[in-house]
């Protein structure tokens, strides 16, 4: 081989091997990194981040209580298979909804498909994983939407539009009594929907709903999985249903916003009433609502929160942060705090919205997006920014804490 | 305004939308938009096309011409330069007459690799960032997203399990290259379009491996495409010698039988495999 073809081989091979990579290590345009929000049991806060860490921390003090779980699966794909060459062996578990908590377990749902239980001993996590769901190598679907727990069930969807009801009282007493819980053993029931679901569930008496992509608000009985209703609305459903005083309150990516009766499934009022009405939302409805009084709180990828009357779906008010509100807002007293994000910059800012004149005031800024639900607790409002960094915002005076995730090791 | 926001606006949210409407109307078939978008997209590129083909085509049959200066003024860099321009000016080509038309054409088509990576939106971010994109007037694209992404036997927003698209990709651009690949008289030349000749399906393959379907079926049809296009355009170029025995045909030799009638006589001779220096032959470019 003479000197210019071997430079010529050398370059081509250069030229495939950048290729290799970048093929190998961005296979899919946007990689999956999570967004989950913070969780509370008593004084201990629960921080799961884009690196698949959870954290518990102090509430008081902000101080991480001993190391955090390291959530990881064998890496798959690309070059993971060369570690030499810069191969992961492991990758972790993107983490989008906020950890369930009930009594002193935290269950986690990972994007990877599977449930995770661990304990909280003392306000810290065991590093010790009490039992997964499903308990093999084969994981439902991704997890998207949050877990609810109920009684002595956990309940949650995956993104193969299945809703599963498995029963952890059972699973703890198994590990209990040193077993592994069978996976048949701990299902209670699961309905398999027409399409994906992302939407984390809402459970009002014996009812559990939840929305669909196929468009479809469902009313699933608790007890055995069954459908009693289900509504259509005009786009698939994302976002999390908010029941109160037998009404579910539900957005659609139809751009609409619906009321509807609890029990029978029929509708009450939709916003808007009709199409091209005044003031009609821009974008889709992504973020869970929220009610104060008989003011029903929604907010809009259009960067607007309609305040609408609860009775008969009657816009009062708009309330306009100017960009997507992707992360569901909170009420601490009679303050709407509110993340919007500009997706285009990934910033985002945070408002204080006094429900009671609209005024509105700029709380802090960050130079990532936020897409976390909002969680507060005590007059703080606790963030999670998609540049994985955990803050507490004191709504009163304002002050900014960063939590900073350093452990003793 | 910045760059990102221009691109947006005037290249990549049209191309999004678009793509919305139609998937709507063909059946909410995912699958059957992008091939659609990418047949419209490719015929209204068709001049800019045609115009690279062209000039690559002549740049083919520019190859023996160049071989022979090339040889002529091997030693006389300045000399051999001066001599290829004037054969570029005699022969109304210019060497970068087929680049000009394929840069233009780049923007468009990352436009289009990226609007269907957008619309497939595989991850929750992605179909967040996905919102930003619709046209808000346009008020059939909201309530047609999130779209089916079941095509075939494909879920365009995941790798063919089953390989035969990243097959189909690579052999649809190896058949595309061998059509444009030119059989150089310097072996070295030779030796590195052949080097391409196979690398470039193969990476492409791989790549569908690893990238979702929905992009390989971009790159399917964009290849079947140009296929297409290049044998209306120039035929099937240095493919079709590999379907038939290679020929070379004598001048007509005249003949007085008996009778004193003349005949004219074709004398075929198979030709041989063409070579390269040292015997070796011009696929064999690792030898």
């Amino acid at each position: 081989m003479s000197v210019n073809t071997k430079k010529t081989f050398l370059l081509v091979a250069a030229l495939i091997l950048s290729l290799l990579l970048l093929a190998g290590c961005f296979g899919t345009a946007t990689v999956s990194r999570g967004w989950a929000g913070v969780s509370a049991i008593d004084d201990t806060l629960i921080f799961a981040t884009m690196t698949g860490r959870v954290y518990s921390v102090d509430s008081a003090t902000g101080t991480v209580r001993g190391d955090p779980i390291k959530m990881v699966v064998p890496a798959s794909g690309g070059l993971s298979c060369i570690p030499s060459c810069g191969g992961q062996q492991t990758t972790a578990i993107a983490i989008y909804s906020s950890p369930g908590v009930a009594g002193d377990l935290v269950y986690i749902g990972g994007y990877d498909g599977k449930v995770y239980a661990y304990q909280l001993v003392d306000g810290q996590l065991g590093d010790k994983l009490l039992w997964a769901y499903p308990s093999d190598s084969t994981p439902v679907s991704n997890i998207v939407g949050g877990l609810i727990v109920a009684g002595d069930n956990v309940y949650f969807a995956s993104a193969n539009g299945t809703v599963y009801a498995l029963n952890v009282a059972k699973a703890s007493n198994a590990v209990k009594a040193s077993k592994v819980p069978k996976d048949k053993d701990i299902e209670v029931w699961k309905r398999q929907l027409s399409n994906k679901v992302w939407s984390a569930p809402a459970i009002d008496g014996d009812t559990l709903y939840i929305g669909c992509f196929d468009k479809n608000l469902y009313a699933i009985s608790t007890i055995d999985g069954s459908i009693k209703w289900q509504f259509t609305t005009n786009g698939a459903i994302n976002s999390t249903p908010l029941v109160s005083d037998g009404i579910v309150y539900i957005g659609s990516y139809g751009r609409c916003f619906y009321a509807v009766d609890a029990g029978t499934g029929e509708l009450i009022w939709k916003f808007p009433a009709a199409e091209g009405e005044a003031n009609s939302p821009q974008n889709w409805f992504w973020a869970k609502p929220l009610i104060s009084g008989d003011i029903l709180y929604a907010p809009c990828l259009d960067g607007k929160i309609y305040a609408l009357n609860t009775s008969d779906g009657s816009l009062i008010d708009t309330f306009d942060v100017e960009e997507a509100i992707s992360s569901s807002p909170v009420l601490v007293d009679n303050t709407l705090i509110v993340a919007s994000t500009n997706l285009a910059k990934t910033t985002s800012r945070v408002y204080a919205i006094e429900i009671s004149d609209g005024s509105r005031r700029e709380l802090t800024s960050f130079t990532s997006c936020i897409n976390a639900p909002l969680f507060a607790s005590n007059g703080i409002v606790y963030i999670h920014t998609n540049g994985d960094s955990f803050y507490g915002l004191n709504v009163q005076n304002g002050a900014l804490q960063k939590f900073s995730l350093t452990t003793s090791k | 305004m910045d760059a990102g926001v221009i691109w947006d606006l005037i290249i990549l949210n049209p191309m999004i939308n678009i793509m919305v409407v139609l998937t709507k109307y063909l059946f909410s078939n995912l699958g059957l938009a992008i091939i659609v978008l990418t047949v419209i997209i490719r015929a209204a590129m068709y001049p800019l096309s045609r115009r690279q083909l062209l000039s690559s085509k002549k740049m083919q049959e520019l190859q023996p011409k160049l071989a022979e200066i090339q040889k002529k003024y091997a030693k006389d860099r300045q000399k051999l330069a001066k001599e290829q321009m004037a054969l570029y000016k005699e022969a109304g080509v210019s060497p970068t007459g087929c680049l000009l038309p394929m840069i233009i054409q780049m923007p468009v088509w990352i436009a289009l690799y990226q609007s269907i990576t957008c619309v497939l939106a595989t991850s929750p971010e992605a179909l967040l960032n996905l919102s930003r994109h619709l046209y808000t007037s346009w008020s059939l694209v909201f309530d047609q997203v999130p779209l089916n992404s079941q095509f075939l036997w494909l879920d365009l927003g995941t790798p063919d399990k089953y390989i035969l698209l990243p097959i189909l990709v690579g052999a649809t651009m190896w058949i595309q290259q061998k059509m444009t690949t030119p059989n150089y008289a310097n072996p070295q030349q030779q030796s590195q379009s052949q080097m391409m000749l196979w690398m470039m399906p193969l990476l492409f393959a791989f790549m569908s491996l690893s990238f979702n379907s929905g992009l390989a079926l971009y790159w399917l049809t964009s290849n079947i495409i140009s296929i297409v296009m290049q044998y209306f355009i120039s035929g099937w170029g240095p493919l079709a010698t590999m379907f038939k025995k290679q020929t070379v045909t004598k001048p007509p030799v005249k003949t007085i039988s008996g009778t004193g009638q003349t005949s004219q006589k074709k004398d075929v001779v198979p030709l041989k495999k063409p070579t390269t220096e040292k015997g070796k032959r011009p696929w064999m470019f690792w030898k």
